[in-house]
């Protein structure tokens, strides 16, 4: 297994052609496992002689006589008994062993399937993530996987880390939307087939970071599922289930917009300002008939705006992210649904949607033919963005003059080179890394990987330790694209420069045009 | 049965020999970190073993917090022996010193009596004569 390599830049990020792989040697591994078993059997041992001397019938007998100081040795003897200490302290270390021992086998065992399945492969980004378990490769390794999303529910059985998948994922599904998707992934698991796990080594480093997360904490409790990165679940199905089945666009209907330059309608200025809208336009859905953003008859918001820039008119559109992530499509386009349809190289509704309201922003503007677009979006917004980019039919009625994405897997979109793409990506954030490939390394396609979970320049407090769907969250991604606006780093400042042509020279002058987008049966 | 502070100072070898295996293991540990994996696990991973170093180092500071109690005790035990076995010296001293005081006095008492009795047995006669 080999990685790209990345450039680091004094800014704490790097600038590169695409996102990270796996490089590993396994036989190196294997051999550390072994020596950390070992490691922690010695400990335990040094554990237990200091144990025998908190037992020692020494300790009873000098106590009167040195009262004071025989108080000094219990309250020492505590701190070395005490929960979280030395006595766990043995059993972490075997258990980060028998993790690591786990992850070379999984990652030899993909080898393995790789090499007996890649002329079967097939390239359809639907069915690139298998996370869920019941994989060949999986039981090969002793290790059903999860993902990054499912914390705890752990056992440790017959010295292998075994985490029964599915009853885990009920039970997180229980509280969270994502009940149904057991169902999906049970039938999905029989379809989608080890050879693509073998074939995208890059996702079995997501198993096993799951993996290692919860041998580090068997004893958490079983955790929601992750939304955010139960995107990454549902790019597992694809079209390999008819559950996740888009329908079609619904006429766009204009709404009123906030006001320009308000909070809810940030003026683009700078990466954060244009990224800005397309994280406030996903918290500004649609309600429905009971008045929740995914229920029955709600939809997203899709944003316009026309800006008088530098060079003239031009039009940012701005997409929203997911925010339903129910595996049943409903008249929101902004789900997994639609998270499929993209990822599976297909047209969706949002995608659709987007298109025509671009179209009625542009109509009711009489803009003319050639006027610059750019196209913007978090998330699934981002996959929205650089598949229309990507798109002959969509190239044709609209200039399309660069995209920004921000944690978004796109890197399968196959935008032109003359149009300039930049890609925020966050080095702990999973999802950018769903497609299972790295972003095309050109001049015109800029990947900017940032890691906000590290100290450093781009530490942000909101990413927690282990948890690393909050490098996802869109406003993370808006300190780092802050933090871009600010930089001099000369390969920053040229991935900026295309988009100098979409700021605002003139904030007051910004017309926010907001569609409701449907999607119908 | 009285403690031998020798062997609470060999205790305290004990737990000093043990914190340094405990840091042995916490420099094994980092230095598994140097294998070659790279990867978003491969940084939990290290990020894992940087914590069991640091923790090995913790047990390895408190097993040298309990040498050094051990130590104490000790040194306390031993001076306190010392200081009741300089009790029990003045003790014996004291006790020796009364005997003889004691022994003195009865001497001295006997003689005294002696010479009570001497002169009331003397007058005795003449007293029987009238």
């Amino acid at each position: 297994m080999t990685g790209a390599v990345a450039v680091a830049a004094a800014d704490g990020w790097r600038v590169r052609g695409g996102a990270g792989g796996v490089d590993a040697e396994l036989d190196d591994l294997e051999a550390f496992a072994d020596a950390l078993r070992g490691c922690g059997l010695r400990v335990g041992s040094v554990v237990a002689a200091l144990g025998r001397l908190a037992v020692d019938p020494a300790l009873p007998l000098a106590a009167p006589l040195a009262p004071a100081a025989a108080l000094r040795t219990a309250a020492a003897l505590a701190a070395l008994a005490a929960p979280g200490g030395a006595l766990l302290l043995a059993a972490r270390i075997e258990a980060t062993g028998l993790a690591l021992g786990a992850a070379a086998r999984t990652y030899r065992a993909a080898d393995a399937a790789a090499g007996a399945a890649v002329d079967s492969v097939r390239a359809a980004a639907g069915e690139l993530l298998v996370v869920a378990g019941a994989t060949a490769a999986a039981a090969a390794a002793g290790t059903i996987f999860l993902g990054l999303g499912v914390a705890g529910g752990a056992a440790v059985a017959g010295g292998l880390p075994v985490l029964p998948l599915l009853p885990a994922l009920a039970s997180a599904g229980s509280r969270s939307s994502l009940g149904e998707l057991v169902g999906v992934l049970v039938r999905a698991a029989g379809t989608a087939g080890q050879e693509v796990l073998a074939a995208h080594p890059e996702l079995l480093d997501l198993a096993v970071l799951g993996t290692s997360r919860l041998l580090a904490d068997p004893g958490a409790p079983v955790g929601r599922v992750d939304p955010r990165v139960a995107t990454g679940l549902l790019l597992a199905l694809g079209r390999s289930t008819g559950r996740l089945r888009d329908g079609r666009a619904a006429a766009v209907q204009p709404l009123v917009p906030p006001p320009a330059g308000s909070a809810l309608a940030p003026v683009p200025s700078g990466l954060r300002g244009l990224l800005a809208g397309s994280v406030a336009v996903s918290h500004q859905p649609v309600g429905g008939a009971a008045g929740d953003a995914c229920g029955p008859g709600a939809a997203a918001r899709v944003r316009v705006l026309q800006v008088d820039g530098r060079h003239g008119r031009a039009w940012v559109v701005q997409v929203p992210g997911t925010a339903c992530w129910s595996p049943v499509a409903g008249t929101s386009p902004v789900d997994l649904t639609s998270d499929a349809a993209l990822a599976a190289g297909q047209r969706s509704v949002l995608a659709a949607s987007v298109t025509s309201a671009l179209g009625e922003a542009m109509g009711a503007a009489h803009a003319a033919p050639g006027e610059p677009v750019l196209l913007v979006g978090h998330s699934l917004g981002g996959m929205v963005a650089a598949g229309l980019a990507a798109d002959p039919g969509f190239r044709r009625r609209f200039a399309v003059r660069a995209v920004v994405t921000a944690g978004s897997p796109v890197a399968g979109d196959p935008v032109p080179d003359r149009i300039p793409v930049l890609s925020l990506e966050h080095r702990t954030d999973p999802v950018p890394r769903l497609d299972g490939r790295a972003n095309p390394a050109r001049a015109g396609w800029t990947t900017v990987t940032a890691d906000p979970s590290s100290p450093g320049p781009a530490r942000d407090p909101a990413v927690r330790p282990g948890r690393p769907g909050d490098a996802h969250a869109g406003e993370v991604y808006l300190g780092t694209a802050g933090r871009m606006d600010a930089s001099s780093d000369p390969r920053v400042r040229a991935a900026l420069d295309p988009l100098t042509p979409f700021e605002a020279t003139d904030p007051a002058r910004v017309v926010v045009r907001d569609y409701a987008v449907r999607r119908l049966p | 049965m009285i403690v031998d502070p020798q062997y609470l100072r060999r205790m305290a070898r004990q737990a000093s020999s043990h914190a340094e295996d405990l840091r042995q293991e916490a420099r094994r540990l980092r230095a598994g970190a140097g294998v070659r994996w790279q990867s978003l696990a491969a940084d939990g991973f290290r990020g894992r073993l940087a914590a069991l170093a640091g923790s090995a180092d913790g047990a390895a500071d408190r097993a040298d917090v309990l040498a050094g109690a051990l130590r104490r005790e000790a040194d306390d035990v031993e001076a306190e022996l010392a200081r009741l076995a300089a009790l029990a010296r003045a003790a014996e001293q004291l006790a020796e010193h009364a005997v003889v005081d004691l022994g003195n006095g009865l001497t001295g008492g006997a003689a005294a009596l002696g010479a009570i009795l001497s002169d009331g047995l003397s007058d005795l006669p003449s007293r029987a004569g009238r």
